[in-house]
């Protein structure tokens, strides 16, 4: 198991490098950051100024060299807007959108896994196919799409829920709502297509011949056998979800990574850009490892076939 | 009070100056430009009166806080580094200058003076400190701290501050009571731009721009309490010096990325005010009791800005065609939605200096057309047109694309590309970028004769490069301009500059705008600064 873990935990590194690596080159490939700072109104003796200024006169090689060295050590530079350390603002901003996202992925999963049952119970028949189609339609719906219409709905029109910021947790329920209704059709298509095959195995069969229930049988045997792949899915879900909450954070005025990294990009805030990149990426990994780990517990083949 | 009269500008800048200086200044247009311009384009039918709830009294006590949302989070809370609206917005109201504009933008008025005297020859100002303010921070108000102010300010090399200074010879701060400014020239702007130079806390500007964006200090309605990411929230300051004011408990500045969103808060009062309100859903929005549309003309013209080095804009010819070829009333009546009106002249209505612009490049497509077949030889010339895109210039790819579609007409192939706004920012500081034109906007934010404003006129299309005579008859003009007083020297100087730049067809006026923000039907007391950059007075705002 502790090789498993060790060998996990390098690939991660390796992703991490690699984000380290693509964010600042990403950044640099569209200029010298600071003929974007310096506007476009300067001429090219006083944007080289501010290249200096910034520290951008430096050769790529030497920038991305320094850059390592303080990535590494946490340190992304600070931030132009507000002179404080650039991974300190991302690391104040994360909590909130991790919340947002747990509530989301909570959400979604309450509606995921009876859904799926449901569907399978009643496979082939009128309330599947319903379920299918609705599923399909709810996936095509783009989040900032349903974000706007629950606000008119629930907070304009009805006057329930508040439709921006984050003073309590009221706030969460219609953010959630529109980053979970996208979420839910790939969870019920995986866990459907996983419960399926698991219906198909001899022991349920078996099973079914000693005279359990359908139902027992998919709740008790069929959804620890489909959790694997299952697993993965949320947790890969969960890890876009991070960095994908850019939209919905936007809509909201939600105070998380997506709002600050909007808000960065709009400003060309290169310190605070690379460090949320590389911030997310190391959740990203992380997720990533928990969910293998989780996997390796649930199903011993697969740390038998890491080795 | 004795406030000189609104007029020019301070000391002049020699070009060199004005690219050391122009650092952050340019950072400022570009994303002001855009958010001017889509406000610009958007303002539409509903047109709004200039105030919210002028007819109800002040009340005796205050009146909660006012939540008003922004587009954007500020760049900097250091007055003398900000560049976008968003950063005027969110920090006069923690501010006071020396001087300031009348409510409805007519008059300059003293703030922490009580007067305010010019020499004969316009160099030497003399001004008494009102008694008895202080800092947020304790600080009491006297002629040290504003020399330190004002020399903090001299000193943001590259920001959009120093512009609005003077060079000065000497800042006499030998009577605590007094403050005496003497300038190398005659500086017949100074008040005008002194309305935009906050008066900063000795201690904070001791302490610099890091410790200034933690902490902004200074003698405003209202005291920094905290910044997030998506808020910057100010309380009432108790010993403001304005008896009664401010009436507000607090202000707090929400940003909300999403224009939907914004309008969707504002009519569920979770905000109170929302700023550059676009036409169509203005137009939404005036048939909501719960929602009152606040308008002023803007001191903000839109222009297309021609490059000089690059083909096609190198032919004047070209250029000429392209003025004549844009009907300019038909996109303000039908794009624009009547709100922004054809410009005539280089400086807005109401501006000192504005003035009919020779020639005058009235829509003629005839014309347009032969010398279109003149430069292309019988064929389409093609030509590159860019503008801001985003949520802050929701206008511009709409005004662009009826520009494209008129030059169309007259024999253009027009590829239009709306750009993020740094990306704009950055093509449009380039000698031979892909494209040719850029709409820009320019906020003539002190009133009058703004020397950014006539040098971007030059530099961004590179006149020099292309045309070193021409460039330096407008620098000598513009000199000329900075330091001449007002009356009809200076206004026949502001002529003969504006047609250097019109014959020349650097720059082509294009529309004046009227831009309206939405309040709450409870919102009483709020006006839309004409500066264009977003300078309210919130200390005048109540909650009926």
């Amino acid at each position: 198991m502790l090789r498993y873990v060790a060998s996990r935990l390098a690939q991660g590194l390796v992703v991490v490098l690699g984000a380290i690596a693509i964010s600042f080159l990403l950044v640099n490939l569209t200029g010298n950051p600071a003929d974007v700072l310096g506007g476009g109104f300067l001429p090219p003796e006083a944007r080289a100024e501010l290249a200096r200024n910034f520290g951008y006169d430096e050769p790529l090689p030497a920038r991305l060299a320094d850059y390592f060295a303080g990535a590494l050590r946490a340190d992304f530079g600070v931030s132009i807007r507000t002179g404080e350390p650039a991974a300190g603002l991302v690391l104040d901003a994360l909590p909130n959108t991790v919340i947002l996202v747990a509530c989301a992925m909570a959400l979604a999963l309450a509606v995921a896994v009876p859904v799926s049952l449901l569907s399978v119970l009643r496979r082939g028949r009128g309330v599947d196919r319903h379920v299918r189609t609705t599923l399909l339609l709810a996936g095509s719906l783009p989040d900032f799409w349903v974000a706007l219409v629950l606000v008119l709905v629930l907070s304009v029109q009805l006057g329930l829920l508040p439709s921006v910021g984050f003073t309590g947790v009221d706030s969460l329920v219609i953010p959630a709502c529109a980053l979970a209704l996208p979420l839910v059709p790939a969870l019920v298509r995986l866990l459907r297509g996983a419960l399926l095959d698991v219906t198909e195995q001899d022991f349920v069969a078996a099973l079914r011949g000693r005279g359990f229930g359908e139902g027992y049988i998919l709740v008790r045997h069929g959804l620890r056998n489909a959790m694997v792949p299952f697993i993965t899915l949320v947790a890969f879900q969960v890890g876009s979800l991070i960095g994908g909450t850019f939209i919905v954070e936007v809509v909201f005025g939600w105070p998380g990574i997506g709002t600050l990294l909007a808000g960065a990009v709009a400003i060309r805030d290169v310190a605070l850009v690379q460090a949320t990149v590389v911030i997310v990426a190391v959740a990203y990994v992380l997720l990533n490892l928990a969910a293998d780990l989780l996997v390796a517990v649930i199903d011993p083949r697969v740390r038998v076939t890491a080795r | 009070m004795n406030v000189p009269n609104p007029a020019s500008r301070g000391s002049a800048l020699t070009r060199q100056q004005f690219l050391k200086r122009g650092l952050a200044a340019g950072v400022a247009v570009g994303p002001m430009g855009a958010l001017l311009a889509s406000c610009g384009g958007d303002s539409s039918s509903p047109d709004g009166s200039p105030a919210s709830g002028t007819d109800a009294q002040p009340p005796a006590t205050p009146t909660g806080t006012l939540v008003l949302a922004l587009p954007a989070a500020p760049v900097t809370l250091d007055a003398a580094r900000r560049s976008i609206t968003g950063d005027f917005t969110v920090t006069q109201p923690m501010y006071d200058g020396l001087v300031r504009w009348n409510a409805d933008f007519t008059e300059v008025e003293p703030a922490l003076v009580t007067d305010f005297t010019a020499s004969p020859d316009g160099r030497e100002w003399t001004g008494t400190l009102r008694e008895g303010v202080t800092f947020h921070d304790g600080t009491e108000l006297d002629s040290t701290a504003v020399r330190k102010a004002l020399e903090y300010y001299e000193a943001a090399e590259g920001f959009l501050g120093p512009f609005f200074l003077p060079e000065f010879s000497e800042i006499d701060d030998s009577d605590p009571a007094v403050i005496r400014l003497v300038t190398k020239d005659p500086a017949p702007d100074l008040t005008n731009n002194l309305t935009t130079v906050a008066i900063m806390s000795p201690r904070s500007v001791a302490a610099g721009n890091k410790a200034i964006e933690r902490r902004p200090v200074g003698t405003g309605a209202f005291r920094f309490v905290e910044r997030t990411s998506t808020a910057v929230v100010l309380e009432r300051n108790p010993t403001y010096w304005e008896e009664g004011k401010p009436y507000l408990e607090g202000v707090r500045f929400q940003v909300i990325g999403d224009l939907g969103a914004r309008i969707s808060a504002l009519q569920t009062d979770e905000v109170n005010a929302i700023t550059l309100v676009p036409s169509v859903q203005a137009r939404q929005l005036a048939a909501d009791d719960r929602v009152e549309l606040v308008a002023n003309d803007l001191w903000t013209v839109t222009y297309l800005a021609f490059k000089l080095l690059a083909e096609p804009t190198d032919e004047l010819a070209v250029r000429q065609a392209i003025a004549h070829g844009i009907d300019r009333q038909a996109i303000a009546e039908s794009i624009l939605e009547g709100q922004a009106r054809p410009a005539t002249a280089f400086m807005p209505e109401g501006v000192y200096g504005h003035q009919p612009m020779q020639p005058d490049y009235a829509y003629d497509p005839e014309r347009a057309r032969s010398l279109v077949q003149e430069a292309g030889g019988g064929g389409p010339v093609r030509l590159g047109l860019a503008c801001p895109a985003g949520d802050g210039a929701i206008n511009n790819p709409k005004i662009a694309q009826a520009i494209a579609a008129q030059l169309g007409e007259v024999g253009f192939e027009v590829r239009v590309s709306p750009l993020e706004e740094g990306l704009f920012s950055k093509q449009a500081g380039e000698p031979e970028p892909r494209s040719q034109a850029f709409l820009i906007d320019h906020p003539w934010s002190n009133g009058g004769p703004f020397i950014f404003d006539f040098l971007t006129f030059s530099v961004v299309a590179n006149l020099p490069e292309a045309d070193p005579a021409a460039a330096e008859r407008a620098g000598t003009l513009t000199t000329k301009m900075q330091t001449t007083p007002n009356g009809d020297e200076r206004l026949a100087v502001i002529g003969d500059l504006q047609s250097i730049f019109a014959e020349q067809l650097t720059y082509l006026p294009l529309f004046y705008f009227r831009v309206p923000d939405a309040v709450s039907a409870k919102v009483r007391g709020y006006v839309v600064p004409k500066d264009g950059l977003g300078n309210h007075r919130l200390e005048s705002v109540f909650f009926s």
